[in-house]
C-alpha cells in the first residue's frame, strides 16, 4: 500500500465514520425538549402510551 | 415557560394547514381525512412563549379510532391553556357538534373559521358575529391556504382578547336541570371532573370513562328523562346538539341556490361505477408512464452521465469533460495517475460511485412520480378512490379506508403502516399493516424502472403498471385467506366526507415532493453509501483477506470475484433461488435480492457493484453476471415480484413491529409475504425455466 492509497482508505474511512455517527448516533444523542411545554406534552403522552398498553 | 395551544377540528377541516401557517412549519398536508396520525408540536410565530399542538381530526369528543383517542385525550387531560377550533366553513353543520363539546370543557376556546375563500365561491355567507354571539366564542374568519385573517388570529391569541367562560343553552330544560344537578354533585377532588360541565353531559351519557362520578339518585332521574323522550341519555343529548347546530347555522348562514359544481360534474365521470376503475387505471397507466418511460427516463440518462459518463452525451456536450467521462472514472484516472494501486481507484470508481449513482440515477425518476401522485392527492382524486374502492375491498374483508395507508405506502411503507391508524377496526387496522408493503413503494422504483425499461424497452410503463395491478389483486387475495383463516369479524362500512376537487396547492406540493425527494437522496448518501462500502469490501476480497478484484480497472474480466466473500455466501442460498431465477444459478442475483432487506435500493447498488457497471450497462453488457436477465425477460419480471413482494425493509419492518404490537406477528407477516414472493417468483421462473428445456445454468 502506497500512500496514494492510504489516503484514499483514510478519507473513506471518515466519511463512514461521519455518516455513521450524524445518521445513527448524533440524533440519540440530541437532547429533547427544552422548554416546559414541550416537556409536559411529552410526559403527558408517554404516561398515557404506558396506560393504554 | 410556553403555554399550550391546541389545534383540534374534524377531519380534513384544514387543520395542517394551519398549523403550518401559524408555526412557519412544514408538517405534510393532504387533501383527504386523516393525514395527521400523531400530534406535532410547533411554536406560534412571534416568540417561544405559545407551543401550537395539532391534533388528529375529529367529529365529537367520543372517540373511536386510536387517533381519536389522542385529541381526546390531549383536551380533557393535557389541559391545555387554549384551544383553538377549526371549523370548515363549507361545512357548518356538521362542524360546530365538535364545538358545542369544546365549549364544555374549561379551556378557553377561539374558533377558526377556514375555508373563507372556498366558502363565497360556493355561494355560502357567514355572518361570524352573529356566530360569535351565539356561541359565546370568538371567532375569527380564515383562510389557511391563502392566509387571510391569519394575523388577527396571533394577535387575538398573543392578546388574549378572547371571549371566555361561554354559556351555552344547548339542552331543553328538564335535561339541562338534571346536568345542573349532576354538576353539583361532582365529587371535584377527581381528576375527571376537572372539566365538570362537559363531566357532568359525559356522566348524564353514561360515558364508561365517567363511570367513577354517578351515583344511583341520578341514575333514576335519568332514567326518568329517558322514558320521557323514549331515547337513550346518549341519544338525548346527541339530539339536542344537533337541534341548537342547525338553529346556530341558520341564524348565522345563508346558502344562494348554486348550478351544478364542477365537483358534482366530474364526480358524474370519476365515481361512474363502470368507469371509475378504468379510468384508475389509466390514470396509474399514465403516472408511470410519464415517471417510468417518458420524463423521467430521460433525465436520468444525464444524472448517470454525470457520475459514470456517456458516449451519447459526449458526442452532444463534448466541450464539457465532467460529463462526458462521469465523476467516477474521472476520480479512478486521478487516483492512478498519482500512482494509486488499482484496488484503491475501483474501490472508489466501482465501488462507492457506482454504489451510490446507481440510485441516484433514478432520482428524476421518482421525482416525477412524487409529483404526480401529490397532485392527484391534492385535488382529492386519491379520496374518490378510497371511496369506490371501498365497496369491492368490502367484499374481501378489507375496510375502504385501507385505501389511504397504500395510496401513501406508494411513497414509502413506513408512513403507510403507521397512516393504518385511521382504520378503527382492529382486525382490518392488522390486515392494513400486513398488507401495506406490498404496495410497490419509491424505494423499489429503482429495481422496476431498471428492468423494465432495459428487458422491455417499449413497454416500460406497463410492466410497472403491471406489478402495480399485480400488487392490489395479491393484496385482495391475501385479504380473502386472512378472513377466511384468522379474522372472522364482518367488515366495517369506511364513513368518509368527499372534498371538493381543487387545484393541489404548489405550496404543499412542492414540499411534499421536496421532502420525499430529499429523504431518498439522504439514504442515497447514508445507507446506501455504506452497504456500496460493504459489498465492494465482500465481493472484492476473499476470507483470507486477499484481493479478488480486477488488476486492470478497465477490464473486469480480470477479477475473480467468484472466489470473494459474498459469493461464498451467495453460492449455498442461490439453489434455493433456481426456480425462481428460471433455473439459472446466479449468486450474484441472489446476495442483490437479499440485500433488499437492508434497503430495497440496495439492489439495484449491489448489482452495480458486483458487476463494476453502471445502470444502463449492468445488464446489458455481455460480460455482466446479469446479462441473461436481458434475454429472458420472464426471469427479469420474476425478479422483480420477489423484489416487490418480498420482506420491506428494516425500516418498514420495525415500524410493523411497533404497530402490530408484538413480534410473532411481525414474523408471520414477514413468513407470509415471503411465501408469496416466492411463490409467484417461482411459478413465473419454472415458466421460463420449462420454456427454456429444464437444463440449470451456471452451476
Amino acid at each position: 500500500m502506497n500512500w496514494v492509497d492510504f489516503w484514499v482508505v483514510v478519507i473513506v474511512v471518515i466519511l463512514v465514520g461521519l455518516v455513521i455517527f450524524f445518521h445513527y448516533i448524533f440524533p440519540h444523542l440530541r437532547k429533547g425538549p427544552s422548554t416546559k411545554a414541550k416537556r409536559l406534552v411529552k410526559d403527558y403522552f408517554k404516561a398515557k402510551k404506558k396506560e393504554e398498553k | 415557560m410556553a403555554n399550550i395551544v391546541g389545534l383540534v377540528g374534524n377531519q380534513n377541516a384544514g387543520k395542517t394547514t394551519l398549523f403550518n401557517a401559524l408555526t412557519g412549519m412544514n408538517a405534510t398536508v393532504g387533501n383527504w381525512p386523516g393525514v395527521t396520525i400523531e400530534r406535532k408540536e410547533g411554536y406560534i410565530k412571534g416568540g417561544k412563549d405559545l407551543m401550537l399542538v395539532d391534533t388528529p381530526g375529529v367529529y365529537s369528543l367520543s372517540p373511536y379510532t386510536s387517533e381519536e383517542k389522542v385529541t381526546r385525550s390531549f383536551c380533557l387531560e393535557a389541559h391545555p391553556d387554549l384551544i383553538i377550533n377549526i371549523i370548515d366553513a363549507t361545512a357548518l353543520e356538521r362542524s360546530l357538534y365538535l364545538t358545542t363539546q369544546l365549549a364544555e370543557l374549561s379551556t378557553d376556546v377561539v374558533v377558526a373559521l377556514n375555508m373563507a375563500d372556498i366558502m363565497e365561491k360556493n355561494g355560502i355567507s357567514i355572518d361570524e358575529n352573529k356566530l360569535s354571539e351565539e356561541l359565546g366564542l370568538t371567532v375569527i374568519r380564515i383562510s389557511a391556504k391563502t392566509g387571510e385573517g391569519i394575523n388577527t388570529l396571533i394577535d387575538t391569541i398573543r392578546k388574549k382578547t378572547y371571549l371566555k367562560n361561554p354559556h351555552l343553552k344547548i339542552y331543553a330544560k328538564d335535561v339541562q336541570k338534571e346536568i345542573d344537578h349532576i354538576e353539583g354533585d361532582l365529587n371535584s377532588e377527581l381528576e375527571e371532573a376537572r372539566n365538570p360541565k362537559f363531566a357532568s353531559v359525559k356522566v348524564f351519557e353514561r360515558d364508561p370513562f365517567y363511570k367513577a362520578l354517578s351515583n344511583s339518585s341520578t341514575e333514576d332521574e335519568v332514567k326518568a328523562i329517558e322514558k320521557e323522550y323514549g331515547m337513550d341519555a346518549e341519544q338525548i343529548i346527541a339530539d339536542e346538539r344537533y337541534d341548537f347546530v342547525t338553529g346556530v347555522k341558520a341564524a348565522c348562514s345563508y346558502e344562494r341556490p348554486m348550478p351544478e359544481s364542477v365537483t358534482d360534474k366530474l364526480d358524474k365521470i370519476f365515481l361512474n361505477k363502470y368507469a371509475a376503475i378504468p379510468l384508475f387505471i389509466i390514470i396509474m397507466g399514465l403516472v408511470y408512464f410519464l415517471s417510468v418511460s417518458f420524463i423521467g427516463s430521460i433525465c436520468s440518462d444525464f444524472i448517470n452521465a454525470i457520475f459514470n459518463g456517456s458516449e451519447t452525451i459526449s458526442i452532444l456536450y463534448n466541450d464539457i469533460p465532467f460529463v462526458c467521462k462521469g465523476l467516477g472514472p474521472i476520480l479512478g484516472d486521478w487516483i492512478l495517475s498519482l500512482g494509486g494501486d488499482v484496488w484503491a481507484a475501483d474501490m472508489i470508481e466501482n465501488g462507492i460511485v457506482a454504489g451510490v449513482s446507481s440510485v441516484c440515477t433514478f432520482i428524476p425518476q421518482l421525482i416525477v412520480l412524487f409529483l404526480c401522485l401529490s397532485l392527484l392527492e391534492g385535488s382529492g382524486y386519491m379520496n374518490r378512490i378510497a371511496f369506490f374502492i371501498d365497496q369491492i375491498f368490502k367484499k374481501f374483508g378489507l375496510s375502504g379506508k385501507s385505501i389511504i395507508p397504500f395510496i401513501v405506502g406508494t411513497g414509502c411503507s413506513v408512513p403507510g403502516i403507521m397512516g393504518a391508524r385511521t382504520v378503527e377496526d382492529p382486525d382490518e387496522r392488522e390486515m392494513t399493516i400486513r398488507l401495506t408493503p406490498f404496495i410497490p413503494c419509491s424505494a423499489k422504483l429503482p429495481i422496476i424502472a431498471l428492468l423494465s425499461s432495459i428487458v422491455f424497452p417499449k413497454a416500460g410503463w406497463l410492466v410497472s403498471l403491471s406489478v402495480y395491478v399485480l400488487a392490489i389483486v395479491i393484496i385482495i387475495i391475501s385479504a380473502i385467506i386472512m378472513k377466511k383463516l384468522f379474522y372472522k369479524r364482518e367488515s366495517t362500512s369506511f364513513i368518509s366526507e368527499l372534498p371538493s376537487y381543487k387545484l393541489p396547492d404548489a405550496k404543499n406540493v412542492y414540499r411534499e415532493v421536496k421532502d420525499k425527494t430529499v429523504s431518498f437522496i439522504e439514504r442515497a448518501g447514508t445507507v446506501i453509501f455504506l452497504c456500496s462500502v460493504a459489498v465492494w469490501i465482500l465481493t472484492r476480497f476473499s476470507w483470507s483477506f486477499e484481493y479478488v478484484g480486477p488488476t486492470d480497472l478497465y477490464d473486469l474480466g480480470t477479477a475473480n470475484i467468484s472466489s470473494s466473500m459474498l459469493a461464498s455466501i451467495g453460492k449455498g442460498l442461490a439453489y434455493l433461488f433456481i426456480p425462481a431465477w428460471g433455473g439459472y444459478y446466479s449468486w450474484e442475483l441472489t446476495v442483490s435480492t437479499i440485500q433488499g432487506l437492508i434497503a430495497k435500493e440496495q439492489v439495484v447498488s449491489s448489482m452495480s457493484v458486483i458487476s463494476g457497471l453502471d445502470v444502463n450497462q449492468m445488464v446489458s453488457a455481455s460480460s455482466s453476471p446479469f446479462y441473461f436477465l436481458s434475454s429472458n425477460p420472464l426471469v427479469a419480471y420474476s425478479f422483480i415480484c420477489f423484489n416487490l413482494f418480498s420482506a420491506p425493509c428494516f425500516g418498514a419492518l420495525a415500524a410493523m413491529r411497533k404497530e402490530l404490537g408484538s413480534a410473532k406477528k411481525l414474523f408471520s407477516t414477514i413468513g407470509f409475504e415471503l411465501l408469496w414472493a416466492y411463490g409467484i417468483s417461482s411459478i413465473i421462473g419454472l415458466i421460463s425455466w420449462g420454456m427454456n428445456g429444464w437444463a440449470v445454468i451456471g452451476l
